[in-house]
């Protein structure tokens, strides 16, 4: 039992991992607790986070990464990193090895690894998990500036707030999102989901609650009567969503607008495909409508 | 006299909390009939899982004679966790699938602890819960070697470890779920009528055998049972903990150590218990916003009870 409440504490983490709750604190920090100077510019780094991963790939440094995470699987030629282990403990003995000038993290669920890793001498770069898509703009610039890559961040920082411009809409459907079916888990206002959503239109029915990813009563979904559900997991099916008792009486069952096909990965992480994940739902949305 | 207050409090203490169930939710005291068609499987299922839980868990403290000894032991809990983890690596999370995959996990851990305990053709208690314990190490280990598989999945694992009554039915598992309830009512019964033997095995295990009693046949009918019904409730509620273990308690507190009134007894104190603890839960859900584990509920909810009855009949 006592390993399985480990383990519970271990996918809490995770899962807040892919859910971030906190402030935007959008300056990375190195060992001294000051912003990261490029006296030493980065040349040997190891992203601990799937999404700096992405983004570094975005910004063209991929050259400069030379480990990541089991974890990192986006853009498919991350396959070729050397892999350090897993997002809440990798090998230290790899990570040494590596010889890295910087590992990238963030918080708050690396916080403790993080302390670690800097009581080992290793310089890391902390980054807080953004809560709305400012948060995600201000991360990808942080961690431009910290690769010394300032100019390519604010190229891809504004492209891609030129795409979300085209597909912005005022909020005027209410919208509920499942991310698994058992149990039942919901996006709150705590996740950046909730805010990305609302530029496309889509009001989230649990923006009121403070958690990123709240596991919720099956009659709260009644009450709050979503006008469309959004199913973000693997091998969603709406067909069963359609059956659940008790639930005909909601507009979005009634009227059979539930969406089972959507871009999960572009939108499970709060990197540089989200805006292309959110043109793909706005469209198959706007489809149906 | 006593036991027969002891029954009509059992029974209204049940019905009550079955009401306040069909009562309390997100939306309110409510009649209308979709409201109602979601929160009567929830309560049935409740009722069930915490009724068979606490059944099992006073057969096997009877069987094997140790008041440590929960459901759990005899691996169908892990075995189900297995399945269940299995599922989700495979992508047959439907909401058919899990159950299936959790009942199979359970009915393996049975083979497999059937097969380990059987020595010479014959099966000791204390081979049984060994094996069982063996059993269920090697299921967890199993188990976690699933989690970090399928990684993203690993809070839905261990959440289902945890257990949870908050199920979305679907018509299809709303029949499968009756049907695997009645078949299991039977099996429930069929340990209720053991109780003679299992009263004398508890008395005294040496003469139990000159009395007539088959005990080979006895510990086999009784594991067989608890492992099918351990794993009917697991795959539809999870692993809830601390109801098998410490109702049975309660209600030989109550009725004395018969186990024709321990066993229905345990079934509708455990049934009660777990209504209490899910309505806890689901109050505390509706104040916070924060949905707490199930069993960390019961186990908060049922220690206090526990300790209070305890002190009482001790004094």
């Amino acid at each position: 039992m006592k390993n399985i409440a480990r383990l519970f504490l271990c996918a809490l983490a995770l899962s807040a991992s892919f859910c971030s709750r906190n402030t935007p604190r959008n300056t990375p920090r190195n060992t001294r607790n000051t912003p990261y100077k490029s006296n030493g510019e980065p040349h040997r780094v190891i992203s601990l986070v799937p999404s700096l991963t992405e983004i570094t790939y975005a910004l063209g440094a991929e050259d400069r990464l030379v480990g990541v995470t089991t974890y990192c699987d986006y853009p498919p030629e991350v396959k070729e990193k050397k892999k350090v282990g897993d997002f809440l403990s990798p090998d230290p003995e790899r990570l040494r090895l590596l010889k890295p000038d910087l590992i990238l993290l963030a918080t708050p669920t690396q916080a403790q690894l993080a302390r670690d890793l800097k009581a080992a001498g290793f310089r890391v770069a902390v980054f807080t998990d953004p809560r709305n898509l400012e948060g995600v703009f201000a991360q990808i610039q942080a961690l431009a500036d910290t690769l010394g890559v300032s100019d390519r961040g604010e190229e891809l920082v504004d492209s891609l707030k030129s795409e979300l411009k085209g597909i912005e809409k005022d909020k005027e459907l209410s919208i509920y999102i499942e991310i698994s079916e058992e149990p039942l888990i919901s996006v709150g206002g705590g996740s950046y989901l909730t805010d990305a959503f609302e530029h496309i239109g889509l009001v989230n029915v649990f923006s009121d609650l403070s958690q990123g990813y709240p596991v919720i009563d099956p009659e709260e979904v009644v009450v709050r009567s979503p006008e469309i559900i959004l199913l973000l997991y693997p091998n969603a099916d709406r067909r069963n969503v359609q059956k659940r008792i008790g639930w005909s009486g909601i507009p979005a069952i009634s009227r059979s607008v539930v969406f089972d096909s959507l871009p999960v990965d572009e939108l499970m992480r709060p990197g540089p495909r989200l805006i292309r994940g959110l043109q793909i739902t706005d469209s198959i949305v706007r489809h149906a409508f | 006299m006593r036991s027969n207050l002891g029954w009509i409090v059992l029974v209204v203490l049940l019905a009550g909390l079955s009401l306040l169930a069909l009562a309390f939710g997100p939306a309110g005291l409510t009649l209308d009939s979709q409201i109602l068609a979601s929160r009567v499987p929830r309560l049935l299922l409740t009722i069930f899982a915490g009724g068979i839980l606490a059944l099992v868990g006073a057969a096997l403290q009877g069987l094997l004679q140790n008041p440590l000894v929960d459901p759990y032991i005899i691996g169908s809990s892990s075995g189900a966790g297995v399945g269940v983890a299995l599922s989700l690596l495979l992508g047959w999370t439907s909401v058919i699938g899990r159950p299936l995959f959790a009942f199979a996990g359970a009915a393996g851990a049975l083979f497999l602890v059937y097969t380990l305990a059987r020595m010479r053709g014959r099966m000791s208690r204390l081979s049984l819960i060994l094996a069982g314990v063996a059993v269920s190490f090697v299921g967890s280990s199993l188990v976690m070697v699933l989690m970090v598989l399928s990684r993203e999945q690993l809070a839905q694992i261990i959440y289902f470890l945890m257990g949870s009554t908050k199920v979305v039915f679907t018509p299809t598992k709303l029949w499968v779920f009756a049907g695997s309830a009645v078949v299991s009512l039977g099996a429930a019964g069929w340990l209720v009528a053991r109780w003679r033997s299992l009263d004398i095995l508890s008395t005294n295990i040496e003469a139990a055998e000159s009395l007539g009693v088959d005990t080979q046949k006895l510990t086999t009918e009784v594991f067989v049972l608890s492992a099918l019904l351990v794993g009917v409730v697991v795959a539809f509620a999870g692993a809830i903990s601390f109801i098998g273990l410490v109702v049975p308690h309660i209600v030989r507190f109550i009725f004395g150590p018969r186990h024709l009134r321990v066993l229905p007894g345990s079934f509708l104190a455990g049934a009660s218990l777990l209504l209490a603890s899910d309505l806890c839960l689901r109050g505390f859900a509706m104040a916070t916003g924060v949905d707490l584990p199930l069993s960390v509920v019961t186990t908060l909810f049922g220690v206090p009870v526990f300790l209070y009855i305890m002190r009482r009949r001790l004094a």
